[in-house]
């Protein structure tokens, strides 16, 4: 599979009827997508439809292989070298490993948490506005587009209150809970279409985890949001559907509900009533 | 998971214990039918007590199990049903002592003579409420299918005893013997007690499916 990471080409719109309508339906699709770590085979054939506008909970035990397929959303595997990988993805309605797809524009459109936040050791407003620069010539963004760029997006993560007296405040200096916020706002000037977010509250104390996942809830469908979570009571909580993995497999896509009440293979019912995992 | 799973079947057998008594009192009840018995009026109306309180505990261990563990899937299924069967069994404990109740209006009346297919229907009703704590102990969907489509033969019993009981002549005869007014009254009631019964052993069956699909079939067509 040809890897590009130097095509500067947007992604372009789809344009036949059928596929538009599979973009609608779905942001995040893979076909018998398989990836090794060297000689270790973290993903074994996954097929898995990911719809616009929902959150996704990616749950399984640890090693089953949430984080990889997570990364590969965004070809961020690539980086840790020593990846192969076959098998499609497509992202809204892209392959990702198409010649014309450039890594840099599609990680415009798909913004990542991780799960310590990173904010960088600059100020407030410079990180909000870290991405958005990256990808826009700084002579075309005026002073009051970004002031308006960071305010909208802080407002956006329920961050602009506390912090709108002190915006070159460096963003280190911010609680863990807040710099999550932060880490989250920088995506929004970007407008991105997929979150994805790595266990974005593993780091935090209750309340903030409370106040994360409300923030996840309220960008449901603007956004569509791919987490990965050790927490079922989290997995629950604040996902739409699930998808349950083991040993680099999907067992299970379904509603939340559906998984939590009546799930249709035993491995999964086993792992989300706590019986191993 | 090992002290959950070990509070679950400590509440299993608190269920399978109050199904047992429910069978108790409907036998007892239902004795009383062909062999008249002095004391099932009190024995049924204790046991009912007895029954009434095994509800209240096995709902707050559902609820205290629901609170801590926070079930899920196939637990959580059946901590729900848990809570419906013991509903639906309390009801059948209520059921037993309106059979004695009118029972014992015949009795007081002096004629406790009863409708020929009275006792049959109660031997029905009474394999039954037995054959779905069963299914529904043994998690048997195709059991508790089975034993749904035996309310359409309560049902016609149900009909059959009361238009016998009240036909012409025989209320015309009644009338002039106000006791077998009384008689009459008390045996369409006991028929539909039973009837009502039967219902519930087919609420318990609907649960069956519920516990292991995950599907509500209560109001749903044949």
């Amino acid at each position: 599979m040809a890897v590009d990471t130097t095509s500067q080409e947007v992604i372009e719109p789809v344009e036949s009827a059928q596929e538009e309508e599979q973009l609608v339906q779905y942001s995040i699709q893979t076909r018998d997508l398989s990836l090794w770590y060297g000689d270790f085979q973290a993903l074994e054939n996954v097929t898995v439809n990911i719809p616009k506008g929902v959150i996704t909970g990616l749950i399984g035990p640890s090693g089953c292989g949430k984080t990889t397929l997570l990364r590969c959303f965004n070809r961020i595997n690539e980086r840790y070298g020593n990846v192969t990988t076959t098998g499609e993805i497509e992202v809204l309605g892209k392959n990702l490993y198409d010649s014309d797809v450039s890594v840099r524009q599609l990680r415009r459109k798909i913004g990542m948490v991780f799960q310590r936040p990173n904010p960088l050791p600059i100020s407030i407003y410079d990180n909000v506005l870290f991405g958005i620069r990256v990808h826009t010539p700084n002579r075309e963004l005026g002073r009051g587009e970004r002031d308006h760029l960071v305010e909208s997006a802080l407002k956006e993560v329920k961050l602009w209150d506390t912090v709108k007296d002190q915006l070159k405040k460096k963003a280190t200096l911010l609680t863990l809970e807040q710099q999550q916020k932060l880490c989250i706002a920088r995506l929004l000037p970007l407008k991105p279409e997929v979150i994805l977010m790595d266990e974005p509250c593993s780091a935090l104390d209750a309340e903030g985890v409370e106040r994360i996942e409300n923030l996840i809830s309220e960008l449901r469908d603007d956004y569509t949001v791919v987490i990965v979570t050790h927490n079922m009571a989290q997995a629950r909580r604040a996902t739409d559907e699930c998808i349950f993995m083991l040993l680099g497999k999907i067992i299970e896509h379904d509603k939340t509900s559906t998984i939590f009440f009546n799930p249709q293979h035993e491995q999964t019912e086993m792992y989300i009533q706590g019986r191993y995992g | 998971m090992k002290k959950f799973d070990e509070e679950l079947a400590v509440l299993h057998k608190q269920l399978i214990a109050m199904g047992s008594l429910a069978e108790e009192m409907l036998a007892t009840a239902t004795q009383s039918l062909s062999s008249r018995s002095d004391n099932a009026f009190d024995l049924v109306t204790e046991s009912e007590q007895n029954m009434d309180q095994m509800q209240l505990d096995i709902d707050q261990e559902v609820v205290r199990l629901l609170t801590v563990y926070g079930p899920v899937a196939t637990d959580l299924r059946y901590l729900l049903t848990v809570s419906k069967v013991t509903s639906g069994l309390e009801r059948i404990g209520d059921q037993a002592v309106n059979i004695c109740e009118a029972m014992q209006l015949m009795v007081d009346k002096g004629n406790s003579d009863t409708q020929s297919q009275l006792p049959h229907m109660a031997q029905l009703v009474q394999t039954m409420l037995r054959q779905s704590l069963d299914a529904y102990i043994n998690k048997n969907t195709k059991a508790s299918e089975s034993i749904m489509g035996q309310d359409d033969v309560i049902d016609s019993l149900n009909d059959q005893i009361a238009r016998e009981l009240l036909s012409d002549d025989i209320v015309r005869e009644a009338i002039k013997a106000p006791q077998d007014i009384a008689n009459i009254m008390a045996q369409i009631l006991i028929a539909r007690s039973l009837e009502r019964i039967a219902d519930q052993a087919c609420n318990i069956c609907e649960e069956v499916f519920y516990l292991v699909k995950g599907d509500d079939v209560r109001h749903s067509e044949g």
